[in-house]
């Protein structure tokens, strides 16, 4: 179980300023096994939640404790993976997947055992001397995601990361996604600014409003897997959380753009 | 390309040598090619002094620069690298490094002469001298260039401090530190041959060669030894450019 005790967390650009709050008073209590989505409008503090869950940032105040243990310092447990892939370009597949092994002691042939498993799971196959830059988007992200489990966290977090992907690479992944989950039952945090993502694969939504993040809203998406993208209850769901977050979008939006799309 | 190079090289000298067939440069203030070449053949066959042929020459100043140029690396990129990781050992080395950088090498020719003496120690100094900031600048900057997301990454993969140096800063920076490198060596050259004006004491040396050539007023010999050195530092940079395509195989 990973809970969340009354986190706030600010930034200050100096110490005389008035820090600018980002996350308030959150309270969380995440469940082993969960996939948990979080969406919430642009700039209202997931990204720093999930770092502060990852132990890369110490909240202000609150704590977060994993298994009755509280989070520290980065490497207790979680996984991160990035928007932004996060691969050693200098790295191959294999040695960057090896890279998640680094902390543990384990014999040679044991560790060959253990990524080689994964280059098969992940259809990784023949690309395993592949250097970061020759690989699509979609492939990338398969890296990095088998790199963070080789190192077999508790938790795994997902900061939007399919989002610089094209829409074929994303459906395909969100369903890798689900059923690497269901196999693994590992806990699944995973932040999108795609509501259709959200609903597709995660078994609970949290709605953040705008900053500083508070919880607005907090659901139970009850359908069976594999879930089908089209169904009516599924539509359903969908518009009432667009419905929660078109309140909680600023009104800049609109003034500004004129009309706001929440497809990416 | 290559041919476009070579041909760019060839019509340079055919002009040069067109203007000193008709006499549009004298003889005495620029000599032809052809003279170089003939000087070059002197160089290798008779030496200057005599006795001290051109590989003697050359090899004596290679070792002034290698020897030079590997302190200067095994020093320079390693302080690069923790300069680049740590920021309290940046604040506290920068202006140490910043005040020494702008003082040209030149200048301690004197100082290294009182310290070392003539001979291999000042000239390795020198060049050291040269050789050491390109690298530590290019290095922080290599370092500081390396995407915090890796780093992020890395520590979320429940990697040390210490092996975030070694397996992200370090491979990272790997492309600024070749640049360190070649402009470093590339420095280490210039500054050898003004260190060698000064004199060395086994009368082998380019730069010492080159000053011999200009007191018994012979600019076919000067121009001869300037173009030796020329050729050998592009062939070393070259070198230098193939083993930075194999090494960084993955940008």
């Amino acid at each position: 179980m990973l809970q969340l005790t009354d986190i706030s967390h600010g930034f200050s650009a100096n110490a005389k300023e008035e820090s600018l709050e980002v996350v308030r008073n959150l309270s969380l209590t995440i469940e082993r096994g969960e996939f948990l989505s979080i969406i919430g409008p642009n700039g209202c503090g997931k990204t720093t939640l999930l770092r502060i869950i990852a132990g890369l940032i110490r909240p202000s105040y609150g704590r977060v404790i994993l298994a009755g243990k509280e989070i520290e310092a980065a490497g207790q447990g979680v996984g991160l993976v990035f928007q932004e892939f996060a691969l050693m370009p200098w790295r191959t597949v294999w040695r960057n997947i090896e890279l998640g092994l680094a902390k543990k002691k384990l014999g040679r042939s044991k560790r060959e055992e253990i990524i080689k498993s994964y280059i098969v799971r992940f259809g990784l196959d023949g690309f395993e001397g592949c250097f970061p830059k020759g690989l699509s988007g979609g492939m990338k992200q398969k890296v990095a995601i088998a790199r963070a489990l080789v190192n077999e966290p508790e938790v795994l977090l997902m900061d939007e990361p399919f989002a610089s992907l094209d829409a074929q690479s994303r459906n395909f992944l969100q369903e890798f996604l689900v059923r690497l989950w269901q196999g693994s039952g590992k806990t699944i945090i995973f932040v999108t600014h795609n509501v259709d993502e959200a609903i597709f694969m995660s078994r609970r939504i949290v709605l953040l409003g705008r900053r500083p993040a508070e919880v607005k809203l907090d659901i139970e998406i009850d359908l069976p897997y594999p879930r089908d993208r089209t169904c009516r209850r599924l539509n359903h769901t969908r518009r009432s959380i667009l419905e929660s977050l078109r309140e909680e979008t600023p009104a800049e939006y609109y003034t500004k753009l004129g009309y706001f799309s929440w497809t990416d | 390309m290559s041919c476009l190079r070579h041909s760019a090289i060839f019509f340079v000298v055919l002009v040069w040598q067109l203007m000193c067939s008709l006499k549009i440069l004298p003889h005495i203030v620029v000599p032809s090619p052809i003279d170089v070449c003939l000087g070059l053949r002197d160089l290798v066959t008779l030496g200057l002094p005599p006795g001290y042929s051109l590989g003697g020459h050359l090899l004596a100043s290679l070792r002034r620069v290698m020897l030079g140029f590997f302190v200067a690396a095994a020093i320079g990129i390693p302080l690069g690298l923790l300069m680049g990781w740590s920021r309290a050992l940046h604040t506290t080395l920068r202006p140490i490094v910043e005040i020494l950088r702008p003082i040209p090498p030149l200048a301690w020719i004197p100082m290294a002469i009182i310290w070392f003496g003539i001979g291999l120690k000042s000239a390795v100094f020198i060049i050291f001298l040269g050789a050491f900031f390109p690298m530590v600048l290019n290095t922080i900057a290599g370092v500081t260039l390396v995407s915090p997301v890796l780093v992020e990454a890395s520590l979320t993969l429940g990697i040390s401090r210490w092996g975030i140096l070694t397996t992200v800063l370090a491979p990272g920076a790997l492309p600024s530190i070749f640049t360190g490198v070649r402009v470093g060596l590339g420095i280490g050259w210039m500054t050898l041959v003004a260190a060698e004006f000064t004199g060395v004491e086994s009368g082998y040396g380019l730069g010492y060669m080159i000053m011999t050539a200009r007191d018994i007023q012979r600019p076919d010999l000067i121009l001869a030894g300037t173009a030796t050195i020329g050729l050998v530092g592009f062939a070393i940079d070259s070198m230098i450019v193939l083993v930075r395509g194999k090494v960084l195989r993955w940008l």
